[in-house]
């Protein structure tokens, strides 16, 4: 399975890419050591109550988020831009988990 | 108001004492003939610091500067030795090499961390030494540690180690973690309100889900499945229905829902569609009595949250007092959309006129001095700057901020909206450059407001190699005209159709970042030309080599190209530009 996240927040944009097989995890280019499966799941648990496409009023330095999990020719892919599901926190805190560590 | 201090910094006030060093560190830059602007927009800018309150506690988020403090500590300390590297970093932590010192210092061997005195062996240059050997028992550990060379130097680079700690870092780590004891009350309170809140709810929709399920269940369900269908359906109603009929998906997300239809007495086997066709299970699922229940606790967390969150009751009260001219609940929106619905945005900006004086003001919501960074911070303290009232027509306000004029709350009306997707892309680009170059001056200056000192690469930085020469180049002009209370001053000199050129090619250039064209060319210029860094600052080069490039690399080498015709013409038409009275006007 591969994962590609890209979040616009404010001026800062990070990406991250995941492969469920290789084992990889990358933020912004840079490898971490992070158990990419048991993010996986993680993930696979939050986005399953999401929309495919959430967007909010046009505002200066807002946040657009952008998923994409793609598993052999199946993609599921979720876009939001100033408007976010009820459980984004969990998702929020997720990825800044993965980024401090 | 909150106060929580954290290494002697209020992080909801961090902004105090420093504000006349920031401001010379803008003149610094700008120049001295924008001293009385300057300061003055800095003085009326209003900077809100907030928690954004995600289930993560203060005593978490200390704990977490800590552990981040501690890892440029270590690099401090063993980077002094010569053959550290992040590399070898993995199993050499402070604490670990104390401990390990302390057990030598004890002669007490047993039960040592074989990879830690790898670690130590190689990273701290004892290359020299005998190495340790792979089967590290206590028995092993000890005859090593016989061979008094071995002993002797790694004594006396654990001690040198334990010496920069005791002298440099202990005592920040012992204020630290006292920071986290001193945490006030009112903050744990407001914590563990909103914590309650927030588990409460979501426990009461699970299990209102949970009910639903057993009561339409066509058999017993395991203690393995209920968890999975709990969340199932709870992800569904959070959902709705509509979604769940459109949307495409994997089949790891399939399986569960069809888990979920299962236990409800409908099986069809694996394919989705059948389920998403069968009516009768929909209306199950769908249920309308169910969705209305769910959307009313919902609603009521909302309302419970807002009651419960002192970061936000207090930001509101400041709303309240500024003396904002017209309504407030434009800004009140702003506010709980920035604490509630905006995710990992740090800062967000907007402007509001004093009914008192009549004075243009900068409000920013911003995270605390823990979530934010410096260059964050100077980004809208520079939109601060280079933000102003331009008029009053039929009660509604027109501002600037930089090379965009809009009504107030940004981006409300057509015409605002308008000339942000037009020109947000370049304004921000040109704010970022600058606001970055006065974060720099600030850093040489000692200046330090934040305690967060990691920064994301901005977005708009992604763009700097293409827009560096033309913004150096004419750095004097740009100043003046985006610190002048004239947004389209910079379109007057270059000419309309020049200026909106180089506003497409902003927004076109950052498209390709989104869409990975920006790095695919850039792996691929460094791949091709064995250049490491800095790929696109000298892209004639590039182009010029004899190399077959792929469209995707072309296509965004021709930017550059685009860029320098944009430079030149420019620079023909600065032959005509003259400064008088302060401003840039074409003769």
């Amino acid at each position: 399975m591969k994962i590609n996240i890209d979040i616009l927040s404010g001026r800062l944009n990070n990406k991250i890419t995941a492969d469920t097989e290789a084992g990889d995890f990358l933020i912004n280019g840079k490898k971490k050591q992070i158990d990419v499966n048991d993010f996986t799941n993680r993930l696979l648990g939050i986005i399953l109550s999401w929309k495919e496409k959430m967007i909010g009023p046009e505002l200066l330095d807002g946040e657009s988020y952008c998923v994409t999990i793609t598993d052999g020719e199946e993609t599921a892919s979720f876009y939001g831009k100033n408007s976010f599901p009820d459980n984004y926190d969990e998702f929020v805190l997720l990825i800044r988990e993965v980024m401090n560590k | 108001m909150i106060s929580v201090k954290v290494q002697g910094i209020d992080i909801f006030n961090p902004l105090d004492g420093k504000l006349k060093k920031i401001t010379d560190s803008f003149i610094e830059y700008y120049g001295e003939e924008y001293r009385e602007k300057i300061s003055e927009k800095l003085m009326d800018a209003r900077v809100l610091f907030l928690c954004k309150y995600n289930g993560e506690d203060m005593s978490t988020r200390i704990e977490n500067y800590l552990v981040a403090c501690k890892s440029k500590w270590e690099d401090d300390i063993f980077g002094t030795f010569p053959y550290y590297t992040d590399k070898r970093k993995t199993h050499l932590t402070i604490d670990k090499v104390l401990e390990l010192n302390k057990k030598i210092k004890s002669k007490k061997l047993t039960s040592l961390d074989y990879y830690l005195i790898e670690s130590v062996y190689e990273t701290l240059g004892f290359n020299n030494l005998i190495k340790p050997p792979k089967s590290m028992d206590e028995y092993g550990i000890r005859e090593w540690f016989k061979l008094s060379k071995n002993k002797n130097v790694i004594i006396e680079a654990l001690n040198r180690i334990e010496y920069m700690w005791n002298s440099g870092y202990k005592q920040q780590e012992a204020e630290l973690l006292e920071d986290i004891k001193n945490i006030p009350q009112d903050v744990l309170k407001i914590e563990q309100k909103l914590r309650k809140i927030a588990r409460v709810c979501k426990n009461k929709q699970k299990d209102l889900a949970f009910d639903h399920i057993k009561k339409n269940a066509s058999r017993k369900i395991s203690d393995s499945e209920a968890m999975v269908v709990k969340n199932t359906l709870y992800s569904l109603l959070s959902k709705g229905k509509e979604e769940f009929l459109n949307e495409r998906t994997i089949s790891a997300v399939n399986d569960q829902y069809i888990t979920l239809f299962n236990v409800l007495g409908y099986d069809f086997g694996s394919d989705i569609k059948e389920y998403k066709e069968c009516e009768e299970l929909l209306d199950i699922v769908f249920n309308k009595d169910l969705i209305d229940e769910f959307n009313k606790i919902k609603n009521s967390l909302t309302k419970a949250r807002i009651e419960a969150d002192g970061y936000y009751i207090g930001a509101e009260r400041v709303l309240d007092t500024i003396n904002i001219d017209g309504d407030t609940q434009p800004y009140k929106d702003v506010l709980y959309n920035y604490l509630y619905n905006s995710g990992l945005v740090i800062a967000l900006a907007t402007d509001y006129i004093d009914k008192l004086c009549y004075k243009h003001h900068k409000l920013v919501f911003c995270e605390d001095a823990l979530a934010c960074d410096d260059e964050t911070l100077f980004h809208e303290l520079n939109h601060a700057i280079e933000s102003g009232l331009l008029s009053k027509n039929n009660g509604e306000y027109y501002f600037k901020c930089g090379f965009i004029k809009s009504r107030v709350p940004l981006g409300n009306d057509e015409e605002s909206r308008n000339e942000i997707l037009k020109y947000q892309m370049l304004n921000e680009i040109v704010n970022d450059y600058f606001s970055l170059e006065v974060a720099k001056v600030a850093r040489k200056n000692n200046v330090k407001i934040c305690l967060n000192d990691y920064s994301a690469p901005s977005l708009y930085s992604k763009a700097f190699p293409l827009f560096k020469k033309f913004i150096e180049n004419n750095k004097n002009i740009i100043v003046n005209c985006r610190l002048l209370d004239e947004p389209h001053a910079m379109a007057k000199l270059m000419g309309q159709e020049e200026f909106d050129k180089l506003a497409d090619i902003a927004n076109q250039y950052l498209s390709f970042v989104n869409s990975n064209i920006l790095y695919e060319a850039e792996a691929e210029i460094k791949n091709k030309t064995g250049i490491k860094k800095a790929v696109f600052n000298s892209y004639e080069e590039y182009i010029n080599k004899n190399i077959e490039w792929s469209d995707k690399t072309k296509m965004v080498l021709s930017y550059y190209k685009k860029m320098d015709e944009i430079s030149k013409n420019f620079e023909t038409r600065k032959l005509g530009i003259v400064k008088s009275n302060g401003k840039y006007t074409i003769q």
